[in-house]
């Protein structure tokens, strides 16, 4: 039982992070109607300015905190720069164009943070103190707890931007029905760039917070890119709270699966997460929380 | 231009890369034979992607599979390469049409999501099984594909006129499969997928061929893959590869026959070039990128489609103006811009 909960417990804390990283999806998905491909490289770029920041041997030395804060406010203007410089000329082509354009940036980004800062693993502190809370046979480290609590944080200040302000209201208006928010003098452009950037902020988070367990290096963040795809597909792609939640259901089963099926193990964890893609796209393609699209002929 | 010079053309390419083991020596033809199963894995992404409109960024793992089965077969179990040669393309066109079923129900990207997932796994299923595979060290296979002995030729040579021959033998296929009824219905799907089915163009069921035989195709490329290396390795089957095919396609020219052929071409030799300037070969996934993006938006129709236009305004230009001249072929697209609301 205690077993049981631990995994529980490490696949919620897990689960978050993947919720994090669809969540940075379904935000550019529904501004854009873009599937983002790049999303986990720009996260990876994010995480080694961060760890610029704060590594004391070859960066800058700064706190951690700062660090983050540093990494997640670059991730803001460089999601912003790409989406005026690249994205922008293709955001009415068709899907296919637009995921091979995602797919260059995807390449373009990875070896650019090769070149620039390492291809090495690099180590990034956690910015909760080390240690864990015991509670009977379970225990739950001051990291898996920052991390949830952090997200939650980071979700509801989206929810009251979507839900309380002008901006959000404008961004959600752009990308809803770009014509009539024009014609209410809302600069679609501009609000699409914003989006971007929120998105890649949000993976800046996602990457700094995930960092400290699989390292910082130019792949760190690929096998969690799927798990986030997962977790958007399960939630809905146009579900912002059903990212979250798919992402924690993602992190469950994949926790319980590996635990439990001995064939899948440790190294086809990644499994889980294409057969549940698989799964939920042909049991139910717009997910759970996500609308029926309805062609029009 | 003209269909005989075309013709004529592709016939005198075949002959010279024929005759390329009596001119140059064995590390070119081992670089040829590389190109000769890339153009054919290009092919393969080139048939769903740009005659169908489908996207993949597994191809990696049809690829993968059908190395790994034929080193599995050859190696572990004594099959002659021949054996392995329809066995391997058939899982890999297996594996492929069981992840085109979802394609059915799902329009825009998530075909692609399926692939990436597919590309992503593959890599670790030879890990988990490291005792039958070698895992992440890769797996040598003893055997070479040997020439006859009557035929009195290298092996090297020999392997090479195989590749070619079956990679010729594909292209041929492709050639006629475009012309034909199947063909033109699959090219109207990635048109006008409405249409086709208002036209009585069994929309299911061809897509779900089309990624069957694109996989199987592309298992055609992984055998011979393990035929000119000897050698299968996770590495080798990444979803970057993936990437790099999709690139080889948009670069050469996507529905095109010619494109894959100049994808692939670019693929093995372009690296080689970006070391000889000097810039650090980290940097070439980074060039790759630009291009890609560079090419998406100014170069649709990719090299073979930027030649095929020159050559149109060229014999438009020498016709007479008061002359009804045909109408210039138009542009191969990467797609059209179709299906979503």
């Amino acid at each position: 039982m205690a077993l049981f909960l631990q995994r529980l417990i490490d696949g919620i804390g897990n689960g978050m992070l993947y919720g994090a990283v669809a969540l940075a999806l379904v935000l550019i998905y529904r501004a854009t109607g873009m599937v983002n491909f790049a999303q986990g490289e720009m996260a990876m770029f994010c995480t080694f300015i961060t760890w610029k920041l704060a590594d004391h041997e070859f960066g800058l030395g700064l706190p951690i905190v700062a660090g983050i804060a540093g990494g997640v406010i670059f991730g803001f203007l460089f999601g912003a720069a790409l989406e005026r410089v690249v994205i922008r000329p293709f955001e009415s082509a068709d899907h296919l164009r637009q995921m091979i354009v995602t797919l260059g940036l995807f390449l373009a980004i990875n070896a650019l943070a090769a070149w620039i800062f390492t291809a090495d693993t690099q180590r990034l502190a956690s910015p909760f103190p080390s240690g864990a809370l015991r509670l009977g046979g379970v225990s739950v480290s001051y990291h898996q707890l920052g991390v949830i609590a952090v997200l939650l944080v980071m979700a509801l200040a989206l929810r009251e931007l979507f839900g309380r302000t002008r901006l959000g209201l404008a961004i959600r208006g752009a990308s809803m029905n770009p014509e009539s928010s024009r014609l209410l003098g809302v600069d679609v452009s501009r609000m699409l760039m914003i989006g971007w950037g929120l998105s890649a902020a949000i993976g800046a988070l996602a990457g700094a917070l995930v960092a400290p367990a699989v390292f910082v290096s130019p792949g760190m963040m690929q096998t969690l890119l799927l798990y986030g795809f997962a977790a958007a597909v399960l939630g809905g792609f146009d579900s912002a709270p059903g990212a979250l939640v798919g992402g924690v259901m993602v992190g469950v089963v994949q926790a319980m699966v590996s635990g439990y099926v001995p064939a899948v193990g440790t190294q086809l964890q990644l499994a889980t997460a294409f057969a549940l893609i698989l799964m939920v796209l042909l049991v139910r393609p717009q997910g759970l929380f996500g609308r029926v699209s309805v062609e029009r002929v | 231009m003209n269909k005989n010079v075309t013709r004529a053309l592709w016939a005198g390419l075949l002959c010279l890369l024929a005759l390329a083991p009596f001119v140059v020596g064995t590390v070119e033809i081992s670089a040829f034979q590389k190109v000769v199963y890339l153009s054919v894995a290009v092919m393969s992404l080139n048939v769903l992607t740009g005659f169908n409109g489908q996207a993949s960024i597994g191809h990696s793992a049809f690829m993968g599979i059908a190395a790994y089965f034929t080193a599995l077969a050859v190696q572990s179990h004594g099959w002659s390469y021949w054996a392995a040669l329809p066995a391997s393309i058939l899982v890999a066109a297996l594996v492929g049409a069981l992840a085109g079923v979802p394609a059915l129900r799902i329009r825009g990207m998530n075909l692609a999501l399926v692939t990436l997932g597919l590309g992503m796994v593959f890599p670790q299923l030879p890990i988990r099984f490291t005792e039958e595979t070698g895992g992440t060290q890769g797996m040598p296979v003893d055997e070479p594909l040997a020439a006859p002995a009557f035929l009195n030729v290298s092996d090297v040579a020999w392997r090479y006129w195989v590749l070619l021959a079956l990679a010729a033998l594909v292209f041929w296929l492709v050639r006629n499969f475009r012309a034909s009824r199947v063909g033109r219905a699959v090219i109207a799907i990635r048109d006008q997928p409405i249409a086709a089915h208002t036209a009585g163009v069994n929309v299911a069921a061809t897509k779900i061929a089309v990624f069957a035989v694109s996989a199987g195709m592309a298992g055609l490329a992984g055998w011979m893959f393990t035929v000119a290396n000897q050698f299968v390795s996770p590495s080798d089957f990444t979803v970057l590869v993936s990437i790099n095919l999709l690139l080889g396609m948009a670069i050469g020219g996507s529905g095109t026959l010619a494109g894959p052929v100049i994808g692939a071409v670019f693929l093995h030799y372009i690296p080689e070039a970006v070391n000889g300037t000097g810039i650090d070969p980290v940097l070439t996934p980074a060039l790759y990128g630009l291009i890609l993006i560079l090419v998406v938006y100014f170069l649709p129709g990719g090299a073979a489609g930027g030649l095929a236009q020159l050559s149109a305004r060229f014999a438009a230009s020498r016709r007479s103006p008061d002359e009804p001249g045909q109408a210039p072929p138009s542009t191969p697209r990467l797609t059209s811009s179709t299906s979503h609301p």
